[in-house]
């Protein structure tokens, strides 16, 4: 398989994932485990060259939005405080234009691949997991 | 017979391969299988061409199925006045792989327009023997009562509550186990999807089917195809050698999409030929009850409504994976688990509409494809009303809340009052979350050849020797589910390029 993410889309990943999937929720599973990056990263690697750049090129989109939308323009949101990390997602959660919303909607769905095809949420949540049959 | 191995894969493709055969048949989806094994039947020589692999052991988990068994990795969408998500699977088999397997013939006034909209009369039970033979072959029946599960159950005494036609649904399996996983390919192969049965019934009978042959072109030379020419695929994804098929009548199954762009790449441009690309654009509703539902338990789609068809509106109850369906709850992390934590409380039931106010257009720009579909404000209204009578089937089995996805209203609602809600709330095309699985239309049957790229007999105006038997045939909805509709056109056309080849053999 062709590499899936660089370093710094996997960061941002992560950042994402921790913010979506706190590791004080109900489920007590943090996005930020290795095991949700690594999915991504696997997920990328398998999608064909074209859609694995679209996505790569999102993951940066979000990076780079971060330093405008805050008002610093070399601010990264991966070095970027909880608090202002989850204002600048909410943003593009709740964005205005559809097409931003539907971009953030992308992502946040291979997110919740990962997280949700994750062994130990999908037990805790009671969902058979077939990974192991 | 032709000569040389029935099944060609990409580990066995370390050199060109050039084959010749009676009929060439493109893609391997329900259309194509059944037209090859229709043609096979018939003593035909056929190759049948699949740019996917045979896929024999599958992924569990819904990311890495879509990336690797689907046309750009499962991300595939439309433009235009919404971005509609589309899935078309590539591998032995097409969609029939990993799809829900429900088989439904096209309703009375589904037929009835396109024999007064479009000149195509099927309304006197000419392809009745078609589907009486697909659905013996491919064991059509109505799921099992002990394989149900509560989803679909429940589905049923709602709809019964509410005085409404519902019954459950039939489908092409054998020894369903009820383990909702049909998106994920069946493990147990209880689906008798085409890579299972029709595909190995046709090369028994003598087809040769190669995998990993992407076709690029047809071979076209005054106003005839002669064929097909593309490049294979070997087992590390290398396209690393050339294919050419030659024939004597070539038969495009690439589905709706590819088979307009195939057909435009090689120089057929004429109107009809890529236009009209047609989705049912589907909704889905969740719904939390108090008791245990375990929603993935039963068949995938067991039960669906009747009641509405001839309004456009069809009703379901799905299963796909959490992962699918969780984008419904609320982005907030800590509300986000809480309600990932009551999944075994939930059920998901599905709704589509015949999409007839919306249309698009399949367009290539060199390699890649470009597809626009405007979603017209006719189906936006229906679509809202099929979320509102979804959420009064949830309230009439007794849930407590549901989530509409839709954009204006609050991520849950109290089932109580959630009909009334949805139906009050003035939405447009963006705010409401849809997405399609089946396509059609974009190479219409027509007996204008101004308008229609083919005659009813699946013939391409314009260039003898070429048809298509693709969902992409469909002038309008058919009404129902597209697959059995799509099987029963491929084997009535299957059987007339058998005679017309023979014939021409026969000819002096
Ligand atoms: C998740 C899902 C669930 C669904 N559930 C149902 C259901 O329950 N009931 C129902 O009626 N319908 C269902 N559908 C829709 C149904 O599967 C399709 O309508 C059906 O598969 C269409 O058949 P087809 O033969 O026209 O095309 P496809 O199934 O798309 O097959 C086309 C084949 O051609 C191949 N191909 C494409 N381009 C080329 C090329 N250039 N060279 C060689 N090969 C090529 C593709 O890889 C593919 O295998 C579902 C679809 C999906 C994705
Ligand atoms: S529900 Fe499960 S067992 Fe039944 S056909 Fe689908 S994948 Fe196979």
């Amino acid at each position: 398989m062709p590499p899936g993410l660089g370093d710094t889309e996997r960061a941002v990943a992560s950042t994402i994932a921790t913010w979506l999937y706190p590791p004080a929720g109900a489920l007590g599973v943090s996005g930020a485990a290795d095991r949700v990056s690594v999915y991504v990263d696997d997920y990328a690697a398998r999608l064909p060259t074209a859609s694995r750049l679209q996505f790569r090129a999102l993951l940066h989109a979000m990076d780079r939005g971060f330093g405008p939308w805050a008002g610093r323009p070399t601010a990264r949101l991966t070095e970027a405080r909880p608090k202002d990390v989850a204002a600048y997602l909410t943003a593009w959660a709740k964005a205005p234009t559809y097409t931003q919303r539907m971009l953030f909607e992308g992502l946040r769905t291979v997110l919740m691949m990962a997280y949700a095809s994750d062994p130990e949420v999908r037990a805790r949540c009671g969902i058979p997991w077939l990974g192991d049959t | 017979m032709g000569e040389g191995p029935r099944l060609r894969e990409p580990k066995d493709h370390v050199a060109d391969l050039r084959l010749h055969c009676d009929v060439v048949v493109v893609g391997s989806g329900p259309a194509g299988a059944i037209a090859a094994w229709r043609l096979a039947s018939a003593g035909v020589d056929v190759v049948l061409l699949e740019a996917g692999p045979w896929v024999r052991t599958f992924q569990p988990d819904v990311g890495r199925t879509l990336a690797s068994s689907f046309w750009d990795g499962g991300v595939r969408v439309t433009r235009g006045n919404v971005l509609l998500p589309t899935l078309q699977a590539r591998c032995l088999g097409g969609g029939s792989v990993y799809n829900s397997a429900i088989c439904m013939r096209p309703t009375t006034g589904a037929l009835a327009r396109w024999r007064d909209a479009h000149g195509i009369d099927f309304t006197s039970g000419e392809l009745d023997a078609d589907f009486d033979a697909v659905e013996r072959l491919m064991g059509v029946k109505p799921v099992a009562p002990d394989v149900m599960g509560r989803r679909n159950e429940l589905f049923l005494e709602a709809a019964k509550r509410l005085g409404w036609a519902a019954e459950v649904i039939q489908r092409n399996e054998e020894g369903c186990q009820g383990s909702a996983n049909c998106i994920l390919g069946c493990r147990v192969g209880a689906k008798l999807s085409m890579d299972r049965r029709s595909i190995p019934e046709a090369m028994a009978l003598g087809a040769r089917v190669v995998t990993g042959a992407v076709v690029d072109r047809l071979l076209l030379s005054r106003g005839r195809a002669r064929g097909v020419e593309g490049h294979l695929i070997n087992e590390a994804g290398e396209s690393a050698h050339a294919l050419r098929v030659t024939a004597k009548a070539t038969v495009l199954a690439a589905g709706t999409i590819a088979t307009p762009a195939l057909m435009r790449r090689s120089g057929l441009r004429k109107p009809g030929i890529g236009d009209n690309l047609r989705f049912h654009p589907s909704t889905y509703l969740l719904g939390r009850f108090d008791s245990e539902i375990l929603p993935w338990q039963g068949a995938t789609q067991g039960a669906h409504t009747t009641e509405f068809l001839d309004r456009g509106i069809k009703l379901e109850s799905l299963w796909a994976d959490p992962a699918v369906f969780s984008i419904r709850f609320p982005v907030e992390g800590l509300a986000f688990q809480e309600w990932m934590a009551r999944w075994p409380q939930i059920a998901v039931w599905d709704g589509w509409v015949s999409g007839d106010d919306s249309v698009g257009a399949v367009r290539e720009v060199g390699p890649r494809l470009d597809l626009t579909w405007n979603f017209g404000a006719r189906d936006v209204k229906l679509l809202q009303e099929t979320n509102a009578l979804l959420a009064e089937m949830f309230r009439a089995a007794g849930a407590r809340e549901v989530l509409p996805g839709m954009r204006g209203l609050p991520a849950v609602l109290s089932a109580d009052d959630a009909p009334e809600r949805i139906r009050a709330a003035r939405v447009t095309a963006t705010d409401l979350p849809t997405a399609s699985n089946h396509v059609f239309g974009a190479t219409p049957m027509g007996a204008d050849p101004a308008t229609a790229a083919t005659d009813k007999h699946g013939a391409v105006y314009g260039t003898e020797d070429l048809y298509v038997v693709d969902t992409g045939l469909f002038p309008e909805s058919p009404g129902v589910n597209p697959m059995l509709t799509a099987m029963a056109l491929a084997h009535a056309i299957g059987g007339t390029v058998a005679d017309r080849v023979a014939s021409a053999a026969r000819a002096p």
